[in-house]
């Protein structure tokens, strides 16, 4: 399983500095190096983020060019207050709620709805494989609300620290936590249920 | 906030949800997926023209040269170029058209006094045909001159007058005689 703490370059390729990545992005004559860079060091990382929002493959891949573009877009933007990867995490956050929220609006279902709609787009993937469990995991993230769900995975999965969160979020580092052991207790409540 | 790791937190929230992360969750990409990502991502900023858009953003000055001398661009420009050569070619006015040369049908006259002597050779003198065609080689050779073309003899001094002569052949002077 990916780990946020060990998201960085591997070891194959030379580890670069987002301030490197910034420095080409300066530049006309390098600035496609640096978005190359950028690219590669970070795609990985939010396409995870973004896949355990849309679930299904195809969509992940549509939101995270959609981010990449939006970047691409907006980088010079950048005024370097929050660290590269935070402020990168916040475009393919929105990217992702934005297209779970037209998906919604689309179909015009409930929650519940939504959540069997989802999940069974998720076993018709071609790219997920995942046994029983893995589906009724999947299931009970979909159940909760937006900024809960959005808590949990950047935690449970990407394994992001409170402190980092809060400054994604915008929010307090307790305020979080309180939000994650809520949804942690949702998701155990949610498989109590079907074992019973 | 002491940073406190995810297995102990979740340890000590849910061993269940604890024990489920160490499982794979079955979420997979296909295979060359983020290799080929770069490309699709730029090939998209192609379509949109958004990444021209970037960096005329930057320096309008450059970026517009940059814009000029891009493939679309100038394939656009070419297909431009194209298009107002045909459309001049099409509304251009139609020079005259060439009338065919018509064909001569009718035979001259003197191919029908040729076709006449050849059906009836048997009725002409061998003098006469000699006369006949020797007119013909005449005609051909040294075709009727104009007063305009040839001085009369009438302007010249006698000593011109022998020096022609005697440069004439026997044939060309009985000719004028």
């Amino acid at each position: 399983m990916l780990k946020f703490d060990s998201l960085q370059v591997s070891a194959t390729k030379k580890p670069v500095s987002d301030e490197q990545i910034l420095e080409l992005l300066r530049s006309d004559n390098t600035f496609e190096r640096g978005f190359r860079l950028l690219m590669s060091q970070y795609r990985e990382r939010l396409y995870w983020h973004i896949r355990r929002l849309v679930l299904v493959h195809e969509d992940a891949d549509d939101v995270l060019q959609n981010t990449f573009i939006k970047i691409y877009r907006g980088i010079l933007q950048f005024e370097g207050k929050s660290k590269l990867y935070t402020w990168l995490y916040r475009i393919a956050t929105n990217e992702s709620i934005t297209y779970l929220q037209g998906k919604a609006r689309h179909t015009s279902a409930s929650l519940d709805d939504e959540t069997v709609l989802l999940t069974n787009r998720l076993q018709a993937d071609e790219w997920f494989d995942g046994d029983e469990v893995q589906v009724k995991l999947q299931q009970s993230i979909a159940r909760l609300p937006e900024k809960q769900r959005l808590v949990f995975n950047l935690r449970y999965f990407d394994e992001m620290p409170y402190e980092e969160m809060a400054v994604l979020l915008d929010t307090s580092a307790g305020a979080l936590k309180a939000s994650f052991h809520h949804a942690v207790k949702k998701i155990e409540n949610s498989f109590k249920e079907t074992d019973h | 906030m002491k940073q406190e790791s995810l297995q102990e937190e979740l340890k000590g929230l849910s061993p269940q949800l604890h024990d489920l992360k160490q499982q794979n969750d079955g979420l997979r990409v296909p295979e060359g997926y983020f290799d080929a990502l770069e490309d699709s991502v730029l090939t998209r900023l192609d379509t949109m023209g958004a990444r021209r858009q970037a960096i005329a953003g930057r320096r309008s000055g450059r970026g517009i040269r940059a814009w000029l001398f891009r493939p679309q661009v100038i394939a656009a420009l070419a297909a431009v170029f194209v298009v107002v050569l045909s459309a001049k070619w099409f509304f251009a006015p139609m020079p005259p058209a060439v009338q065919p040369v018509a064909v001569q049908t009718q035979p001259t006259e003197e191919e029908l006094i040729e076709a006449y002597i050849l059906q009836n050779i048997s009725d002409f003198e061998v003098d006469q045909l000699a006369t006949l065609s020797k007119d013909r080689e005449a005609e051909v050779v040294a075709p009727p001159v104009t007063p305009q073309q040839t001085p009369g003899l009438e302007g010249l001094s006698p000593e011109a007058i022998e020096l022609l002569l005697r440069e004439m052949s026997d044939e060309e002077l009985e000719s004028i005689l």
